[in-house]
Parts: structure tokens; sequence; C-alpha cells
């Protein structure tokens, strides 16, 4: 199915994932419910879960070290450490991308042109594009 | 500094006082259980594996063939991310429960007991174990 100029990824090769379908069909379809069977059979029909986990956990390192040097040294040093090139008409975005530049020079690339590398920069720029324009209320609007 | 920068730093220091590290985790953990749930859920049928529907379809028009209002499609999208945040707790409990949260450093991470430890921590909850 075309949907707009990207192209939807085949479902899971699994009949389970007609259990998916069913929970979306359901009259009253319920959120938690169609998560949780979604992820569990896509996850089930991976080999092993490090396409999935590498992504995300090398986001989750550079962040954490990132944010703690800002708050260790500043930003400018933060950013000077990087060599990251700051836009200065998109401060915030221009400092994610090249976080997550960093990021990906630092995985196998096979993990970083994976559609799970791909998903990870959404998140990981998402992430950090919150917390650097909201700041705590990030994760309070998550909570609410 | 401009002021972006400065409010950028600020909110940094902001977000980490309250929230720490593992809350920077919980954020990126739901973002990206989000992501995964929105892929998956976008898939096209697939015949070989006997699967004979559109997800990305059902996802917008329900089992009576009636589309959803994009009020309904909204708020399920709503629910669906706090239903990512509930899993992305429960995966920094785990990595807590470890006390891992604290270690999390490239060099430790390149250990593979350490990286098989928070592998395990994704899986069990992604996997529903």
């Amino acid at each position: 199915m075309r949907l707009g100029t990207s192209r939807a990824a085949k479902a899971p090769p699994t009949r389970r994932w007609n259990d998916v379908i069913g929970t979306l069909k359901a009259p009253n379809r319920n959120a938690e419910t169609v998560a949780s069977v979604a992820l569990s059979v896509a996850m089930s029909t991976l080999p092993e879960i490090s396409p999935v986990s590498t992504p995300i956990v090398f986001g989750a390192l550079e962040g954490i070290r990132f944010v703690l040097d800002v708050q260790e040294k500043g930003l400018e040093a933060a950013v000077q450490r990087e060599a990251i090139l700051i836009s200065e008409r998109y401060v915030i975005p221009s400092i994610s991308e090249g976080l997550w530049y960093i990021v990906s020079s630092k995985m196998d690339q096979r993990f970083t042109n994976s559609p799970f590398g791909r998903l990870a920069q959404l998140a990981f720029t998402k992430t950090m594009d919150q917390v650097m324009s909201k700041g705590a209320r990030a994760l309070i609007a998550e909570e609410t | 500094m401009s002021v972006d920068r400065t409010s950028a730093e600020a909110n940094i220091g902001d977000f980490l006082e309250k929230h720490g590290k593992a809350g920077f985790l919980k954020l990126l953990l739901t973002n990206y259980l989000f992501e995964l749930v929105m892929y998956y859920l976008h898939s096209e049928k697939n015949p070989g594996g006997g699967i004979k529907e559109d997800t990305s379809y059902r996802f917008y028009v329900n089992g009576r063939e009636r589309v959803y209002t994009p009020v309904q499609i909204e708020r399920f999208k709503r629910d669906l991310r706090l239903e990512c945040s509930r899993k992305a707790d429960l995966i920094v409990r785990e990595l807590e429960n470890g006390r891992l949260i604290d270690k999390l450093t490239e060099d430790f991470i390149r250990n593979p007991e350490v990286a098989q430890l928070v592998d395990q921590a994704l899986e069990s909850v992604m996997r529903g174990k």
C-alpha cells in the first residue's frame, strides 16, 4: 500500500499477526491490548532482540552523556566538545540531529540504516527536542 | 549565547533536576516504543505469512467498515502512547533493579554481559515474558 511517498512494511511473517488485526477490529478496541499484542507478536518473529535494542541503547548512552555534560559544563562547552554545528535559526533541532549523527557513527551501519535505526533516530531527536524545549514538563506531559 | 541556547541549557538542567537519568531514559523509551508500535500498526498484508489484511487500514477503519473520526483516532494514539509510557516505566524499573542506570556508559555497555542484561530488560517487557 502506498502511503504518500513512503511504503508500509509487510506485516510480520506469522499467522499470530491476525491476533493483532483482531484487537484492532474489536468493537471497543483497547490501546493497552493492541500495543501489548502487537509488540509481543512482532518481537517473537525476530531471532534476537539486538537489532531493536542496539540503536536505542546507543542513543540513550549519548543522550545521557550529553545532558550530564551540559549540566556540568554548560551547553556551549558540551556542544564544542562534540563539534556540533548549530543553526542559529534552528538551535534545538540542529543539536538533536548533530547528536544523532554522533550516535550513528558509533554503531555498526547495519543498525543505523535498519528500520529500527530510523525509528530510534526519530525517538532520539524527538526526546532531545522535548527536553531542550520543555524541560521537566516534557515528562510530566507523558504521565497525564 | 542566544536566548534559545540559554533556554535549552536551562531546560536540560530543569529536566535532570526533576527527573534525573531515569526520567531521560523513560522519555526516550516511550518515544521509541511508540514509534515501534506505530510502525507495526501501519504494516501491509503479508499473504506469504498468512496475513490477509493491512493493519494500516484497520488502524483507521473499524470492524464494521466505518472510518474512525479524527478525534477517535487521536484519542487512540494518545492511549497507545500512554501504554508505551507504562512499558517504558517497567523497563526503567528493571534497569534500576539491576542497578544498571547509574552505570550506563559506553565502556560499560561494550561489556557483553551488561549488554545482555539491558537486552533482557527490554525483551522481557516488549515480548511480555
